[in-house]
């Protein structure tokens, strides 16, 4: 399905050492902006926007695919260092990943995490080139209610990643959802739970929620811990590295997040997040030793990374094809088409398909760049671990806080943290797990909108649900999962019934 | 190649920069230092393109460099509200936009400004509207859409991006001008304009009303047709496209616009000098050339009209949303 | 986590803050029952605007809300039966002790003192005085290490904040920091050269 002799043009016209250069220096520019806690990845475009203005559209896709490349990665070295997720779809990969690196396997979890990201990444890329015109349908193929039903799938997540109580999951999944409710009603405009806050009314943002749920309770846990200890803590060791038997040992597992990942990122603008605990939930759900997954194993962070990479090959079909970005990077990256007189659209791939295969060349240029630089990362990282405790914590507070204060620069994301921190603190205490809250903010509100949105194509009859095979498998595949979920969970708990609550 | 157009660059701005000196600014002194321009909306977005072309261009007609700030959140509100507490000092202004200064406090009693809380400096372009109807659809004007709409009360539907958005309020005013009722198209409301041009070729909508430049590639490429513009002549670029005038609705005047305001009194000198360093680079090519390319129209309202402008506007939306009842407390 | 347990019970009748104890989920379930309730009867109808003109259930904004706060009341109720059960099966059980809790209360009132800091002095200023106190309370010493972590970490966020990447720094109420507390325009020289220059250098200003 590939036009050789188009491929050959589009990499003649990549192979210049211009738009080398400008691919090069996006993923130098995306890695310190994605691991240095505080800034995140949109800073990292938003700062490289008006240079892209000016440059030829290759090269200047060439800067952004550098960078949207690597803030997907870069955000997961600080989830695992310093359990502060730099973007969003790096919430999964700390779930196992900060857990590996208390253990003094940090090490394993950079390079587990790198070369899972490396190889979704590629596949996925492969994938959105060769069957391009089957991922641009798909964008089509799901409407409202098609939608809806694999959100209810991937809502199933939350009992796999709810640790030892599946009831103290819900609940905390339940905080998740109505804490997302919080601003404009999707359907009618109207403002809901804002108190009057005109900050409200723009909702809470992810990120807020995430350095709240993991990041202020880390630094809580820790000055307590600090306060008592008479000697100083260092966070500990790089740990040995990984061995490429272990690399190939997950096989299936970055295969199994590819395909789910790379299905939510044709579906137009639901971004990296959902395929990332996507990509966590199948991992464990085909694990050995799913007891084994928030303890630290190196099969979640491989899940998770390679999910949320999976994303990027095919969530730009559905940019070009219909101009729907998936993400904010995504969305600068079609402003700069668009400037570069390449609208987005139906016709973008017949008229340019030099351009479009030259964007999935620079990708896996960027994927190939990223492992270069990543690597070089990965040896810095053994002095930042070697930093103590008492200094490390501190920073990452006030680090976190910029952070958070920038993404929308606003004072009452500040205060949103430190309040959910606290919440987060006391919900640590109890083993109230945070991942399901995480879930529940980000997929509750896509829930909402699709189902209503079916309901008024509907007029209200339920019956539009199951109408395609498309929703219908869904609901099935939902079903099927729930019920094995909790069926697996009352198997390994259920010879022990106390555990249910105790732990 | 590059060399001459650099030698010829320098040679304009040098000429320029010696205008400048010659024609000195009325109230001596302003600007004295860089000048903030607020964006209500996220990098990368429309607005923010429209932002960061002016600023780049501007800077050599308003004698000092404009930094573009981006402050985004509940349909441009939380940008505005912010810019509007400032100083009225000229030192921070804001890119205007329909949705942010006129749709967000028309639907919404709770937005805590309105038109009468900021200045008006410029408009600097506009997009006009189309109706959009699927390239197989069985209608072919504004009239065909209106009698099936006629027969069959209740059960068309239009895609729009959320209850007082442009799109919501273009539908709402072709229906309204066709005299039909307000619920006799059902509304469904999407995430951003080009969902819900998916919406439409997916046929979960009947017919969308979207600015032109999110309809452009599917015009073109014949999956939609488009059955009328808001503009009063036809496009020059779109010759087939009948306006809504021809149909005999020329109410529906409806566009998107975006340009500069500052917050309440800013003295009329910053005003005017932004308005004629705004109407200066409004001339320039590399100006033109990128605005044209992000879709939009070069279009130069003064302070006065464009103040009009927007009163009037917000009145109409005022008015409509009370009748649709999506009037927000 | 039963690791933790045997080791709290061995050092008799205190367990570590981070192990849940049958007593504290009575008191989590309380609350969150309390919450999802609250939330049904007290906060949506106050605080979930639905037009009047609306008709449907379904569709009507109040209506996850309240499936929701349905869903959290029954869950709840389940986990405090749950719990109560548990807590008179458990007998004398061990305690998380007090100190704990009030180190954990500091720290959480050094987080809520930074952000009044930042709204009163600017985050500048209140990160400087924030990372000095959180060092202290995390046992450094060192008042070198402390005060060159104090000045440079503030310095170098705000250089790359209000200049590089040109963030809107929140409005102090006393600006004692003058214009290191907020974005000023001032020394954007760099950009503004790198902004003029590629216009230039693309041909697109002529």
């Amino acid at each position: 399905m590939i036009d050789w002799a188009v491929l050959g043009d589009s990499l003649s016209l990549i192979m210049t050492w211009q738009v080398l250069a400008a691919c090069f220096a996006g993923v130098v520019w995306g890695m310190f902006v994605g691991v240095t806690p505080g800034l995140t990845g949109i800073m990292a475009v938003v700062i490289a926007l008006p240079m892209t203005f000016f440059m030829e559209a290759e090269t200047s896709i060439a800067l952004l695919l550098g960078i949207y490349v690597t803030a997907i990665y870069g955000g997961s070295v600080t989830a695992i260092m310093i359990a502060t997720p730099g973007t969003p779809n790096a919430a999964a990969t700390l779930l196992d990943g900060y857990p590996l690196a208390q253990k003094g396997k940090t090490r394993q979890a950079l390079e587990m995490a790198l070369y899972a990201s490396l190889t979704a990444g590629i596949l996925s890329t492969v994938i959105a080139m060769t069957v391009f015109p089957v991922v641009a349908s798909i964008a089509l193929d799901f409407g409202a209610p098609e939608v809806f039903a694999v959100i209810v799938f991937s809502i199933t997540i939350i009992a796999g990643v709810s640790g030892d109580s599946i009831l103290k999951g819900l609940i905390a999944a339940c905080f998740g959802f109505l804490i997302a409710m919080i601003g404009q009603d999707p359907i009618h405009g109207s403002s809901r739970f804002t108190f009057g806050i005109p900050d409200f009314q723009a909702g809470m943002h992810i990120l807020t929620i995430l350095v709240g749920l993991f990041t202020i309770p880390e630094v809580i846990a820790r000055a307590v811990e600090a306060f008592k200890s008479k000697e100083k803590i260092t966070v500990g060791e790089m740990g040995p590295a990984l061995t490429f038997k272990q690399y190939l040992s997950y096989w299936p597992t970055y295969a199994r997040s590819t395909l789910g990942g790379s299905l939510l990122g044709a579906l137009p603008g639901l971004g990296g997040s959902p395929a990332a605990f996507l990509g966590y939930f199948l991992a464990k759900r085909f694990s050995k030793t799913p007891r084994e997954f928030g303890k630290g194993t190196l099969e979640g962070v491989a899940g998770a990374e390679a999910g949320n990479n999976a994303v990027c090959g095919p969530a730009l079909v559905p940019m070009m094809s219909l101009g729907i970005p998936g993400d904010t990077t995504t969305a600068v990256l079609m402003g700069a088409l668009v400037i570069h007189g390449l609208s987005p659209g139906p016709l973008l791939f017949d008229n340019e398909p030099v351009f479009v295969y030259g964007v999935f060349l620079l990708l896996f240029v960027s994927l190939i760049f990223l492992g270069i630089v990543g690597t070089g990362v990965i040896r810095v990282a053994k002095w930042v671990v070697r930093i103590p405790t008492s200094i490390m914590f501190p920073v990452v507070l006030i680090l976190a806080t910029y952070g958070t204060y920038a993404v929308r620069s606003t004072m009452v994301d500040v205060i949103a943290m430190v309040g959910v921190g606290i919440l987060g603190y006391l919900m640590r205490t109890q083993k109230i797990p945070a991942a399901p809250f995480a879930i529940a903010f980000i997929l509750g509100p896509l829930l909402e909108n699709e189902l209503r949105k079916s309901l008024i194509i509907s007029s209200g009859s339920l019956d539009i649900f199951f109408q395609s095979g498309i929703s219908i498998t869904f609901l099935i595949l939902a079903l099927v999962s729930a019920v094995l979920t909790v069926y697996l969970h009352w198997r390994l708990e259920g010879s022990d019934a106390a555990r249910m609550i105790r732990d | 190649m590059k060399i001459t157009r650099t030698l010829k660059y320098l040679g304009l701005s040098a000429a320029a920069a010696a205008a400048l000196s010659i024609s000195a600014p009325a109230n001596a002194g302003y600007p004295e230092k860089p000048i903030t321009m607020v964006v209500p909306s996220g990098a990368g977005g429309s607005t923010d393109t429209a932002a960061r072309i002016l600023a780049i261009n501007i800077q050599e007609h308003i004698g000092q460099p404009v930094v573009v700030v981006n402050k985004k959140g509940a349909s441009g509100s939380v940008g505005i509200s912010y810019s509007l507490k400032q100083a009225p000092d000229g030192y921070m202004l804001m890119t205007g936009m329909i949705g942010g200064h006129v749709l967000y406090p028309a639907t919404n009693l709770s937005a805590g400004y309105g038109p009468e809380d900021y200045s008006p400096i410029a408009m600097t372009q506009m997009n006009p509207n189309v109706l959009v109807v699927t390239g197989d659809a069985p209608y072919n004007s504004v009239k065909d859409l209106v009698d099936a709409i006629k027969a069959n009360p209740g059960k068309l539907k239009f895609s729009h991006v959320g209850a007082g958005s442009i799109h919501y309020f273009g539908a709402h005013l072709m229906m309204e001008e066709a005299g039909l009722d307000k619920t006799a198209a059902i509304g469904i409301p999407y995430k951003g304009g080009k969902n819900a041009m998916a919406a439409l070729l997916r046929g979960e909508a009947d017919f969308h009303q979207t600015n032109l430049v999110s309809a452009i590639e599917f015009i073109k490429s014949g999956k939609v047709k488009a059955l009328a513009v808001t503009t009063a002549e036809r496009l020059k670029e779109f010759p087939d496209i009948p306006t809504y005038t021809e149909a005999g609705y020329p109410n529906v005047d409806i566009f998107g616009w975006r340009g500069v305001i500052g917050p309440k009194d800013l003295p009329k000198e910053i005003v005017d000098q932004w308005a004629k360093a705004v109407k200066e680079t409004m001339e320039r090519k590399g100006w033109i050339k990128m605005v044209t390319a992000v879709g939009d129209m070069p279009r130069y309202m003064g302070p006065e009209e464009f103040s009009k402008h927007i009163a009037k506007e917000y009145a109409r939306y005022r008015k409509m949303a009370e009748k649709l009842d999506i009037l927000v407390k | 986590m039963s690791r933790d347990v045997s080791s709290a019970n061995s050092t008799n009748s205190h367990v570590d803050i981070d192990t849940p104890t049958a007593r504290g989920d009575v008191v989590a379930a309380a609350l969150c029952l309390g919450c999802g309730l609250a939330g049904y009867f007290l906060v949506i109808p106050d605080a979930v605007y639905v037009p009047k003109s609306f008709i449907g259930t379904a569709n009507s904004p109040a209506f996850l809300p309240k499936v929701i706060c349905i869903m959290l009341s029954a869950l709840s109720a389940t986990y405090l039966v749950k719990s109560i059960a548990q807590f008179r099966g458990a007998g004398d059980e061990p305690r998380s002790r007090m100190v704990d809790w009030c180190l954990a209360g500091a720290m959480a009132a050094i987080c809520a003192g930074y952000v009044a800091g930042i709204l009163v002095f600017g985050l500048t200023f209140a990160s400087a005085v924030c990372v000095a106190g959180t060092l202290y309370f995390f046992g450094e010493r060192r008042l070198a290490v402390i005060a060159t972590i104090a000045v440079i970490l503030p310095s170098f966020l705000w250089y790359f904040f209000a200049k590089i990447a040109i963030i809107l720094l929140p409005t102090p109420v006393l600006n004692i920091l003058g214009p290191f507390s907020a974005l000023d325009g001032f020394g954007d020289a760099a950009r503004v050269l790198v902004a003029q220059s590629l216009p230039m250098a693309a041909g697109w200003a002529a």
